[in-house]
């Protein structure tokens, strides 16, 4: 049990569970938890032992046990409504699960890898909204302290959401265009029917907004806040360790493959020219990877040996990650401008620009 | 009656700390569902119930010892209070009623 003892669970999720779970529950349910992460190392290894940890915090998020909404009303200075609260809550959670979603169990789809890159970009260009948002803010808080409608027309919602829509219109037009050009017209079409659907959506509500005599808080700059900081710390926080958790998953699955493409060898006396090869013989079918992000493995056959690997987008879409497998660590990539180790014998990766 | 109805899960939960007689906390209470019912449960859903059990007053709980593996917090203990106790027994009684109202051929082709 001792050796145990010096193993962690994962701090990010552990971190989680202390945000969300009540106080009054927190001390003997993070104990269970801490109890059953030690008793998972011990039977089953750290890695196991992790993954179930996270999953145990996941599933603790339930009604019961979750800090009670009116423990955030308290922090609700600006008397905002539950349901903004929510739909703000919901759409900041949907902006870092577009960001993670490309390393995320699951069918391979070319498309999260464009929202995941689309949603990264917002924490680097969504930072010309921080001053606006905050000038609209304090706009806003002004409006709703004194108790009246406004009276100049500058400080009218109105204005500071034309402009937000003029800042924002290149920088949704700049990505798609690249995204039309780099995988044909569907989609640029996606792009702009989103675009019409938003505009369609939205101008009714800007045009409100011009004849506003409310004094109400309006939350529409705390998304111009949010959204920017959420995706860069998101960004920064997770990639690395949720591209870690990716490729070790899909390593771990071309195992199958691996020993098949052995298999052919020892049978065959030479390594196979193609995957398809292996079929129906050594494998039924040639697996598809587990990772939403990684579409296919891609195999070339060398001299001596084999170089079996897979892509990954990082970085704003922008980074490709090769993860490379030769049995004889004799990978040979070029034009990479970084590469590193991993802890798999034959598994090297390399990021291309 | 509507205050003494259990649900399946509540009702498992409550047996089991009744089983482990002033030593149920949620890791023991998951090991013995699993030993004695060979089903595997999550903390989440332990809890859950334990909490609801203890609002509806069925369960009493209390904090017990801390160890280094559980990374120095306490266990909470949970026993059956009087009210968890009649609730079973009614549930238990309801159910044998059931079973005695079966047509015996019927219960006989299936015990």
């Amino acid at each position: 049990m001792k050796k145990t003892e010096n193993t962690r669970p994962p701090g990010l999720a552990l971190g989680l569970f202390r945000g969300f779970c009540h106080p009054d529950f927190r001390e003997e349910i993070e104990g269970d938890l801490q109890e059953s992460f030690h008793r998972n190392v011990e039977d089953h290894g750290v890695r196991h032992a992790r993954k179930k940890f996270w999953w145990d915090v996941l599933l603790l998020f339930r009604p019961e046990i979750i800090v009670p909404i009116h423990f955030f009303a308290k922090l609700n200075f600006i008397n905002m409504k539950k349901s903004d609260w929510l739909l703000f809550a919901a759409l900041n959670l949907l902006l870092v699960f577009l960001i993670v979603v490309p390393f995320l169990p699951g069918p391979p789809n070319k498309a999260v890898i464009g929202l995941s890159g689309f949603s990264q970009l917002l924490g680097v260009f969504g930072m010309i909204l921080i001053p606006l948002g905050v000038v609209w803010a304090m706009v806003e808080y002004r409006k709703f302290r004194q108790q009246k409608p406004p009276t100049n027309n500058w400080n009218n919602g109105f204005y500071f959401a034309i402009l937000t829509g003029i800042i924002c219109l290149p920088m949704y037009v700049l990505p798609a265009s690249v995204a039309t050009y780099a995988e044909g017209l569907w989609a640029g079409v996606s792009a702009a029917i989103l675009l019409i659907l938003a505009l369609w959506k939205l101008i009714p509500q800007i045009r409100k907004l011009r004849h506003d005599s409310s004094f109400k808080f309006n939350p529409t700059p705390l998304y111009l806040l949010s959204i920017p900081l959420i995706s860069l710390v998101a960004r920064l926080l997770l990639t690395e360790p949720i591209s870690d958790f990716s490729r070790q998953q899909v390593i771990t699955q071309s195992e199958t493959l691996i020993t098949a493409i052995e298999a052919f060898k020892a049978q065959e006396g030479q390594y196979p020219e193609t995957l398809e090869d292996l079929t129906p013989t050594y494998l039924n079918k040639i697996p598809r990877p587990s990772v939403m992000g990684v579409l296919r493995f891609e195999y070339e056959k060398t001299a001596d040996a084999y170089n079996l690997s897979f892509n990954q987008w990082l970085h704003f879409g922008a980074t490709q990650e090769v993860v490379l497998y030769n049995k004889n660590d004799q990978q040979l990539p070029k034009g990479y401008f970084a590469s590193f180790d991993t802890s798999q014998k034959g598994w090297r990766y390399y990021w291309f620009d | 009656m509507s205050q003494l109805y259990l649900g399946e899960f509540e009702e498992i939960v409550l047996l089991t700390v009744a089983v482990l007689d002033g030593k149920a906390y949620g890791m023991s209470i998951i090991d013995e569902i699993k030993s004695r019912l060979g089903r595997n449960v999550s903390l989440g859903a332990v809890q859950t119930v334990l909490k609801r059990l203890e609002e509806k007053g069925m369960v009493s709980s209390d904090f017990g010892e801390a160890t280094a593996v559980r990374g120095g917090k306490r266990k909470r203990y949970y026993t059956i209070t009087s009210t968890g106790q009649q609730s079973l027994t009614v549930m238990k009684e309801q159910r044998m009623a059931l079973w005695n109202a079966l047509p015996h051929p019927f219960a006989l082709n299936f015990i």
